[in-house]
């Protein structure tokens, strides 16, 4: 099956494995090397703490010439992740780079969990309720995190 | 201290950051980063509608007319990786041999330039031949320790690429090239040099 995977996804899947980035796990599928199963827990302080937030990550065949594709599974209240799932990250757009890597890209999207940036949105109405009322906008990602990510 | 560093040398410093694999052929960007040439040429027509961009620094950056192919090589990552790969080959072999010049007694030294077992008695010889007497030499109780031969074998000056029993003498800027003696007087006369 992995036969034809290049050696650079073989590597980085095992320092994944060996070498675990504190609060994320990426586990490749069983049927496709390319699948990844990821878990990111809600960074400290922000209103996603205590979730636990499913995402899947895909390498497309021109990886690391392409950036993966993120998705979240779980349902997340945040400006920058809409109704379904996807996230508004320069790095999985334009801003790319091949001397990213997987472990880089949970990174940034635990980071943007810890910084949410209504002012360039993918979730427009969250977006104008972080920027209206962002007490009322930081509760309900709160209930959020507690109905949907455990 | 010297381990260490060359340690992370060989560890953190010979990879291309786009394959992760050791450097083959690598290219340097006007902002001193480098990556193997296959790497670069993948990245440079994935970007076709956007300017070339420094895959770890993101700077922009100005193609030659050659493309990708006419950046400087760095003789400097070529010649360390293919020190290391010396040292790595030196201590796969067994430590004690037969003296290659008597082949009578059990080798007490290597020499790393002319790859020989040389035993106690022969010593003498190699080392009052000029050709062969600032050749450096290795106890063989530590041809097995891999990082003590690189660390001997990355301070040496290399020898030149077409004249085998030349050592290198000088940097040329304008060619990117290495050179011995007997190359700058034939190939690179009048041409800008380090020495």
């Amino acid at each position: 099956m992995s036969s034809g995977l290049p050696r650079r996804i073989i590597k980085e899947t095992q320092r994944l494995m060996t070498e675990p980035v504190s609060g994320i796990s990426a586990v490749p599928d069983e049927q496709n090397a390319r699948y990844f199963h990821v878990h990111i827990a809600g960074p400290k302080d922000s209103p996603f703490e205590g979730g636990n937030f499913k995402l899947e990550l895909f390498l497309p065949e021109d990886y690391p010439m392409a950036a993966p594709k993120v998705r979240f599974v779980t349902k997340i209240y945040h400006p920058n992740i809409d109704k379904l799932g996807r996230i508004c990250l320069d790095i999985l757009k334009d801003k790319w780079s091949p001397a990213l890597q997987i472990r880089t890209v949970l990174l940034s999207i635990q980071a943007l969990l810890s910084a949410p940036n209504p002012d360039d949105p993918l979730a427009n109405d969250v977006a104008e309720q972080w920027k209206m009322n962002e007490s009322k906008a930081i509760e309900t990602a709160r209930e959020w995190t507690r109905v949907h990510a455990h | 201290m010297a381990e260490n560093v060359i340690q992370s040398l060989s560890k953190d410093f010979v990879h291309c950051d786009i394959c992760r694999e050791p450097y083959n052929e690598p290219k340097m960007l006007p902002c001193l980063h480098s990556f193997c040439i296959q790497c670069l040429e993948q990245w440079a027509r994935n970007t076709h509608a956007r300017p070339l961009s420094c895959p770890t620094c993101r700077r922009t950056v100005d193609l030659p007319s050659t493309g990708v192919n006419g950046l400087p090589n760095i003789f400097f990552l070529v010649s360390l990786m293919e020190r290391l790969e010396e040292a790595k080959q030196i201590s796969k072999q067994d430590k004690y041999c037969n003296c290659n010049i008597c082949r009578n007694k059990i080798g007490t030294m290597f020499c790393v330039d002319c790859k020989m077992h040389i035993c106690q008695d022969c010593k003498g010889t190699h080392n009052q031949l000029t050709r062969s007497n600032d050749h450096p030499m290795i106890p063989s109780e530590n041809l097995s320790d891999e990082s003590y031969l690189q660390e001997v074998i990355s301070t040496q000056t290399p020898y030149c690429k077409v004249h085998k029993e030349e050592k290198v003498y000088c940097y040329y800027t304008q060619c990117s090239q290495l050179a011995c003696q007997k190359c700058a007087t034939v190939v690179h006369q009048g041409h800008q040099s380090l020495q």
